[in-house]
Order: C-alpha cells, then structure tokens, then sequence
C-alpha cells in the first residue's frame, strides 16, 4: 500500500474518475453464480451474488466496474470512447488495478472486479494486459473475490482461454444484433471476431464442467458463465431479430446471460438514428421477453405470432399472449399444473409454487391466496379461484386488455427507472414475474 | 395463568421450549428477564438454562421437523420481537405434530407469521453482508460499525471469517454494544464500547476517498431515482456507510 506516493495518488482518484465514467455503461453488474473458496489469501464468491451499494439511479453497485483503458483506436460511431470523441484519456497499470481491487474489497465495499477495456494498440495487447492483471491478483494478491473480465474480439484465443482460468465470468459484448449494422457503425469490428471467441469460450466452459463432473479438482474456466450485450436502438432490427438471436444464444453458446442496453445518444455520429432519449421502455419489454424465454419456457416465436415482429410496449409480452389466446382461459387455480400457473400474466414461479403446495390441503379460495401472499391484481383477469371470477362479469380480452392498458401505464413509467440487477438481492426480496428487477441503466459502451 | 422466564439466551429459549413440551404446565407467556413481566401473571416459572439440553432441543428440531423450521426459530428469536416466544412454542407443537410438512402448513397459525419474520431478519443480515463498511485501524486490523434493526451480528460471522481469513476485524454492533472479533482463527462474541477503539491507518482515509469518488462516478445522468435507492439502502443505514455519511 506504501508504493502510492503523494502525487501518484492525484493521478490514481482522476483516472478511477476517467476510467470509471468509460465503464458505466455497461450493464451488467452481477456477482452471482460463482462460488470459490479461500485457502489463505483474500476472498470467496458467494453464489447468490451481493449488493454493496446503490448509487444514486437506484442501480445496485457490486463490482468495482472500470475500463483499464478508455485509449481506443477504434471509431464505432455508438460508443462514446471512440477514438475521434474528445474526452480525457487514461490507463491504469495492472498493478494499480489489482491493489485498488485489494484494498475495495476487504473494506467490503465490493464483492469483485469487473474489468473491461477500450482497445488500446491492438485487441491482442489489450487482451494480454486484462490477462496479467488477473493474474496478479489471483496469483500475487492471492485474490479470491468475483472477477468479470471482457474477453476482446479479435485477441489471440489462448490469451482469452489464460484468462479464462482466473475469471469467475466472461463477456463478449455482441452489441448490434447484426451483420449489417455491425458494418455500418463499428467498421473496425468483424461479426466472425465475436462470434468466434463467444463460441469458444462456450465450448471450453462445457468442457471444464464435464471435466468437473468426472472429478477434476483443480483449475476452474468461466464458472459463472459468459454474457453478452446488445444495444437497442442504434439499428433497425425488430425485436422478433434480437429476442430469436438471444434465444439462439442461450441454447448454442451456452451463454448465461444476454444484456438489453437502450442506446443512449452519447454523441452524434454518422449512420446513427436521431434519437433524443434512451428508448428505456423498449428495453425494459425486452428484459420481460428474455425472462419468459429463460424462465417461463416460452419460446420466441410465441411471442410473435400472427406476423408481429416487435413487441406491443403497452403490456408485458405475457399479458400479451394470454390475450391472445383466449382460448386458455381463465385457469382455474385448482385444477391447473404448473406449467399453466406460471403463464397467468401477474403470477410468478414462487406464487405458483405456493399455490401448488397450498392445495396438497385441499382447494384453496380468494382468501387463502391473500393469506399466503400471492397478489392478483392482473392476475385476476385470467383465472378463477373454485369457479369464481373476479375479473368482472366474464373473460373478455378486449376489455381485460384495455383495463390493463389503463392501470399499466402509469406504473411503467414509474417503474421504468426502478432498475436493478437480478439475483443480487433475492433472498425475502418479495416475487414478481416482473423481469424489470433485471432491468438495468444502459447506454453505447466499449469493446 | 403460568409465565416462563428465561435468561434471554438462545439457548435458555429452548430449555423453555422443552420444560413447555415436557410438562402439561402450558405457558402463556414466555419472557426474558430483562422485560417486566405483566402485573397478572400469578405463577411465574424461572427456567435454567443448560447448554446440554439447548442443543439436545435445536437437533430434535432438525430432525424431527427441519433445518428450515429450526432456522426459522433462530432467525424470529434474533428479531428480539416482543412476545415472539410464545408464538414460536406454537409453532414447534405444531411441528411435532406435523413433522416435516410444518412450513407448507401456511394456512394454520402462526406458520407464515413465523416465515414472514424469519424473512425479514434474512432480509436484513444479506442487506448488511454488502453494507458492512470496514475500515483499516493503525495497527492493520479491520473495524466495522454497525446498527442493524435486528440482532444479526452473530449471523454475519461466518460470512466475515470464510471471506475474510487472512485479515483482523472487528464487527461492532453500536446499539446493542455487541462485537464478534475475528483474530484470523476464529471469532467470538464481546461486549465493546466505542471508546476502546484505536485510530484509522495512514492509508484508510485516502480509499475511504477513492470510494466516494468511485460511488459518484459510477451513477448515470439523467436516471437518478433517489427514492430508489432508499428503498434498497434505507436511510437508517446511511450513517455507517462511507460512501452516504
């Protein structure tokens, strides 16, 4: 701690202050879905991931979450690090990364290190300084806390794979969600150069479970998985194109998690549409859609039928289906399995759950639900409860879908900055199926 | 009407519950000796606390109901709710009958109550997992301030001495006087007072403004939510959190 001189210590708190600025907008903050242990040195991961702070947009704080460097030679016309913006420019040394990390963490302002870079000379040496600063703390500092890298498109492979073995998580961030617009607006980029590594690293975290499976006990690859980013908004893709595209990634790379950043305009740029405000609603819908996607079995295509190729903004994506098909309801809460439970718009996994328990005692009524704390405000439009309907006179999806409108508005609106990270603060947090607890601040960003 | 008194301990708590379960005696209240008891109690039993049979009852518990229940039952006896007691004996006869199934019983009394309050004091203790701020002391040790509504120090230990092994720290609970100090082996409870405390380290106050500057930087323009954010970080914390004094 005594090699930070006097006037050191000036440029250190200016370049956290650049480098932190650089980094904020990407999304991701999570710690979860790790789990390492200590034998001497500093620091475990605790699976459920935690929140250490919440900054002043209601986002909860967890990773100290910086760029090693914001000296990009790139010029993609989203990001507001791009080589041709006029900002201040600075790069930390790993040294100074790693003993930051250090002294954040066992003051237990942090639970990790989430770092990430601009492309500074070439994608393979800003990969090769990522790489050395984990290793330092993992090896030098004997840092055992959450470590996020960025695993950067175009790098040498076998320094993403060194890396991988001291990260807790990887991220390539795919940012547009196509070819084309990849083209127009990161031209140093290639679709090849992400896709490539993504896949990779989903092939080598397979490899390292089923090694895990056999009894392997040393070395570790990416535990907690990778995840991505796309920019919503930037480019003309439907939301039919990314939510398909997500999908994909779910079930080909293996991929954790994919991140939904509405474009923030952070500075003019060519080929870029005029828009004044991030389209936050848009990438709140698309936080809900992921959500049915990963945890409500949904598969794309149901939430696109009939020709649609973007969502209705107006209700949630399950509301919109229920009202889609009538034909499904209402469900009778006593006779319904699980599966049917979850896809009641308003109902989520855990109040399912207890109603699937609840009624191993016999059927439950209106009052029993309120005692057990499963809220029906729209839910009571899609079900009965022995028979009975609370809904109005009966299910029409017409009226249920105006009235919901009608209720709905206001609160997205309110709700719309309520963003946080899932999985941080779970435990007695009260359920919702409301994936906007995962919704989260967004904007262009690096790499 | 018969009143068990108790110690006030955890474990004077379960010699209480098994003296209930024992005897046909069936309290209506069961109290701390610390609280003054109700001018009607015409009987009042003074149970001794025995370390033996405190845990003979907390292994009955988890194996004749479950970990969860007996977990629960920590977690509502660390809420230091008046009148919890009583109500947690109701909750353990109702075990005994049920077995296993006694928390998906939410329709009969006072299971969800329990769970509700187990909940919160769960709540808290992961709240303050992130929110415990540590600061250096001259001599290198770690010391941290805190002020939970529930008493969950204890429930904060075990976190602190996996994670943090290799360091000295000091947890302190101002309101309740209460520390775990952790000396890289293991942790015990002590009576603390602020004033026994040595001063910061050279480097403490220069992080404690990297922190801050960190914490500003990090929000984004133009999303600030304030009453968000105390939603998740009331303000009652503020006052040991670095970064919002």
């Amino acid at each position: 701690m005594t090699e930070f001189g006097v006037s050191l210590n000036m440029e250190l708190h200016e370049k956290l202050e650049i480098l932190t600025a650089a980094a904020k907008y990407d999304v991701s903050c999570s710690s979860s879905g790790s789990n390492r242990g200590n034998d001497g040195g500093i620091g475990n991961a605790a699976r459920s991931g935690i929140c250490h702070s919440w900054t002043s947009d209601g986002r909860c704080l967890s990773l100290l979450k910086i760029l090693l460097s914001n000296k990009c030679t790139y010029n993609c016309s989203y990001c507001v690090n791009s080589a041709d913006n006029d900002l201040p420019r600075a790069s930390f040394t790993p040294e100074e990364v790693a003993e930051l990390t250090v002294n954040f963490y066992r003051r237990n302002y942090i639970e990790g290190l989430f770092l990430s870079s601009a492309v500074e000379k070439s994608p393979s040496y800003t990969m090769e300084r990522l790489y050395r600063t984990a290793n330092k703390l993992r090896e030098e500092k004997e840092f055992h806390g959450y470590i996020h890298l960025k695993a950067i498109p175009g790098a040498d492979y076998r320094t993403i794979r060194k890396a991988g073995e001291y990260a807790d998580r990887m991220s390539v961030n795919i940012e547009l969600p196509s070819e084309d617009s990849l083209k127009k607006l990161a031209p140093a980029k290639k679709k090849s150069d992400i896709l490539e590594p993504m896949q990779r690293i989903g092939r080598d975290v397979e490899q390292w479970k089923k090694l895990k499976e056999d009894g392997a006990r040393d070395g570790k690859f990416v535990p907690a998985g990778q995840s991505t980013q796309l920019i919503v908004g930037a480019s003309p893709e439907p939301d039919s194109q990314i939510i398909n595209l997500s999908e994909n990634l779910y079930d080909k790379f293996n991929m954790k998690r994919v991140y939904y950043s509405a474009f923030v305009p952070v500075r003019q740029g060519k080929n870029l549409p005029g828009v004044e405000t991030p389209p936050l609603l848009r990438e709140h819908r698309l936080y809900q859609a992921d959500w049915l996607i990963r945890r409500y079995n949904f598969a794309s295509t149901e939430l696109f039928e009939g020709g649609e190729t973007n969502l209705d903004y107006r209700l949630d994506p399950k509301a919109i289906w229920a009202l889609n098909h009538p034909e499904k309801f209402p469900i009778e809460v006593n006779a319904s399995t699980y599966d049917e439970l979850i896809r009641i718009p308003g109902l989520g996994r855990k109040s399912a759950s207890r109603i699937i328990k609840a009624r191993r005692g016999g059927s439950v009524d209106y009052d029993f639900l309120d005692e057990i704390g499963v809220v029906l405000k729209r839910g009571k439009y899609f079900l009965t409860c022995k028979g009975q309907y609370r809904g109005g006179a009966e299910f029409k999806p017409k009226e249920v879908k105006r009235k919901l409108i009608r209720t709905s508005g206001k609160k997205v609106e309110e709700k719309q900055l309520s963003l946080f990270e899932p999985g941080q603060f779970q435990e007695g947090k009260e359920e919702t199926d409301d994936p906007l607890l995962e919704a989260v601040a967004g904007g262009g960003t690096n790499s | 009407m018969m009143v068990y008194s108790y110690d006030g301990s955890f474990e004077g708590l379960l010699c209480s519950f098994y003296r209930a379960l024992k005897s046909d005696e069936s309290p209506e209240e069961i109290v701390s000796r610390n609280e003054t008891l109700r001018p009607l109690a015409s009987e009042v039993k003074k149970i001794r606390t025995r370390a033996g049979r405190a845990e003979d009852v907390h292994n009955g518990i988890k194996e004749a109901i479950s970990s969860r229940a007996a977990r629960n039952i920590k977690y509502c006896y660390l809420s230091e709710e008046t009148g919890i007691e009583i109500k947690l004996l109701r909750y353990l006869e109702l075990g005994f009958r049920v077995g296993a199934s006694l928390d998906d019983r939410l329709d009969e009394d006072p299971v969800f109550e329990i769970q509700q309050l187990a909940r919160k004091v769960g709540r808290e203790r992961h709240r303050m997992l992130g929110l415990v701020r540590f600061r250096e002391m001259d001599r290198g040790g770690l010391y941290a301030p805190i002020e939970p509504d529930y008493n969950i120090l204890g429930l904060l230990a075990p976190h602190f001495s996996s994670r943090m092994s290799s360091q000295n720290w000091i947890i302190h609970d101002r309101s309740r006087d209460l520390a775990v100090v952790y000396d890289r082996s293991e942790w015990v409870f002590t009576n603390l007072e602020a004033e026994d405390l040595p001063g910061y380290s050279n480097e403490e106050e220069y992080y404690q403004y990297l922190w801050r500057r960190y914490f500003d930087s990090a929000s984004v323009p133009g999303r600030e939510n304030e009453e968000l954010q105390r939603q998740y970080m009331p303000r009652r914390y503020w006052k040991n959190l670095i970064e919002m004094d």
